[in-house]
């Protein structure tokens, strides 16, 4: 659904939205990180569309002048600690946003590339997850070559695996990932490979103090039943 | 002394002039954009002659929305100036960071315009203006043109973009159909139009960044 609600910024701002959706949208965009930027750029483009101009009648002037003499101006909305943070947070993101943005395109565009089973809603989650201001990167190291990554979001619980030259498993198994923490390994997404690269997205509820990877019986297991292959330093 | 001091006021004029004329090539720093962005500010504080200028650089671009979605010249002008009033109510909560006071306005007025389009019109006249749409994409003639270059710009850009996205922004935009309406009018999936209708824009804002 919220990877949905972002595909709608572009026909929000033509007012191309039915009202359900245009309701759905307007609760969504203020608590988004991408969309605030995303259509402040779709409703400059849709003004620059504005080229006709028409010259009005002068007495509408007088109409509207004498029209706001009987109208109260609603007060400025007073910023609160929340909000400061809030737009403290929100310009710092939009100064990051592009650059987080093509980062983030890239590495969809990379890992993405050869999976034939990814579709657009899962790019718009994964671009968005990889776009948290709260992001956190861990590397996972191992004995091949597999560049593996883990990028995690405290504030949403949310996880994504990026890995590229990871090997292949045989039919019958899968990586698993294991969250650690003061419980010890709770199991996690379970994945293949497609051409050697895999990017997933996962769910997390407590506070990780490292990640590791092992492979297991396809479908996944309770709990590690093979040596570590990749474990965060 | 009294040789310099009539020379300054003309040097910082000329100075003024071209800064002005630069601003107006590049569109997006000019010095109108912050021109406006402070007479809003004004207008916040109650100063009805800031908003009457105000009014005065955006009534025709504003009408120029309405007419053009409304159609009928006289609701378009009513509807006009409901937006005007809209951004007196609003101007206290103009929000420089979230982007200019003019794509604030043509937002506040493109909106007002298809609301008003969507609730009063029925359906009949709904399909006798989609048929006018059709018949006339061109804007409405007969109608002082005056930022040539800026239009012809904005037509390049569009005609950048692929045929079938250039249907869909255009039917969106300037004909006020939600994608939905636009989907049955040209008889494709929603969200074949929804595609269209992002990628459209994308490209259009990407065409118009590139040719300012």
């Amino acid at each position: 659904m919220t990877s949905d609600l972002h595909h709608l910024a572009a026909a929000y701002a033509l007012d191309a939205l039915d009202l359900d959706e245009r309701v759905a949208f307007e609760a969504h965009h203020p608590t988004c990180d991408i969309c605030p930027a995303e259509l402040a750029e779709y409703q400059e483009t849709a003004a620059r569309m504005a080229v006709d101009k028409v010259e009005p009648d002068p007495a509408m002037r007088d109409r509207l002048l004498a029209e706001i003499d009987e109208i109260r101006q609603l007060p400025p909305l007073v910023s609160d600690t929340v909000t400061d943070i809030r737009s403290a947070r929100s310009a710092a993101w939009r100064a990051a946003a592009g650059a987080i943005a093509v980062a983030a395109a890239l590495i969809v565009g990379v890992v993405g590339f050869q999976l034939g089973q990814r579709d657009q809603t899962f790019d718009a989650d994964l671009v968005a997850h990889l776009a948290s201001p709260d992001l956190v990167i861990k590397t996972l190291t191992g004995d091949s070559g597999a560049d593996v990554s883990i990028h995690w979001s405290a504030e949403h619980g949310r996880l994504a695996l990026l890995a590229t030259n990871l090997e292949a498993l045989g039919d019958d198994m899968e990586y698993q990932l294991w969250v650690l923490d003061e419980t010890g390994a709770v199991p996690s997404v379970v994945f293949t490979t497609h051409n050697g690269s895999a990017s997933v997205l996962g769910e997390f509820a407590g506070t990780p103090q490292g990640w590791a990877i092992t492979s297991e019986p396809a479908g996944g297991s309770a709990e590690p039943t093979s040596d570590v292959l990749y474990i965060t330093g | 002394m009294e040789n310099v001091k009539p020379m300054r006021p003309s040097r910082s004029t000329t100075r003024r002039q071209r800064r002005r004329a630069l601003g107006h090539a590049s569109s997006e720093a000019a010095p109108a954009v912050d021109a406006l962005t402070g007479l809003v500010y004004a207008a916040a504080k109650g100063d009805r002659a800031a908003f009457a200028s105000l009014y005065d650089e955006l009534a025709p671009t504003l009408l120029g929305i309405c007419r053009r979605v409304v159609r009928d010249p006289s609701l378009a002008e009513e509807v006009t100036q409901e937006v005007f009033v809209e951004m007196w109510r609003l101007a206290t909560r103009f929000d420089r960071s979230k982007g200019t006071v003019r794509s604030w306005a043509c937002a506040i007025a493109h909106n007002r315009a298809v609301d008003r389009v969507r609730s009063e019109q029925s359906s009949r006249d709904r399909d006798q203006r989609d048929a006018d749409h059709r018949v006339q994409v061109a804007p409405p003639a007969n109608e002082p043109v005056e930022d040539d270059l800026e239009r012809q710009r904005v037509r390049n850009a569009l005609d950048a973009l692929t045929e079938v996205q250039r249907e869909a922004v255009e039917l969106a935009y300037y004909g006020g159909h939600t994608y939905r309406e636009v989907a049955v009018l040209l008889d494709v999936a929603e969200g074949t139009v929804k595609t269209r209708i992002r990628d459209g824009l994308i490209r259009l804002r990407d065409e118009l960044g590139e040719a300012s």
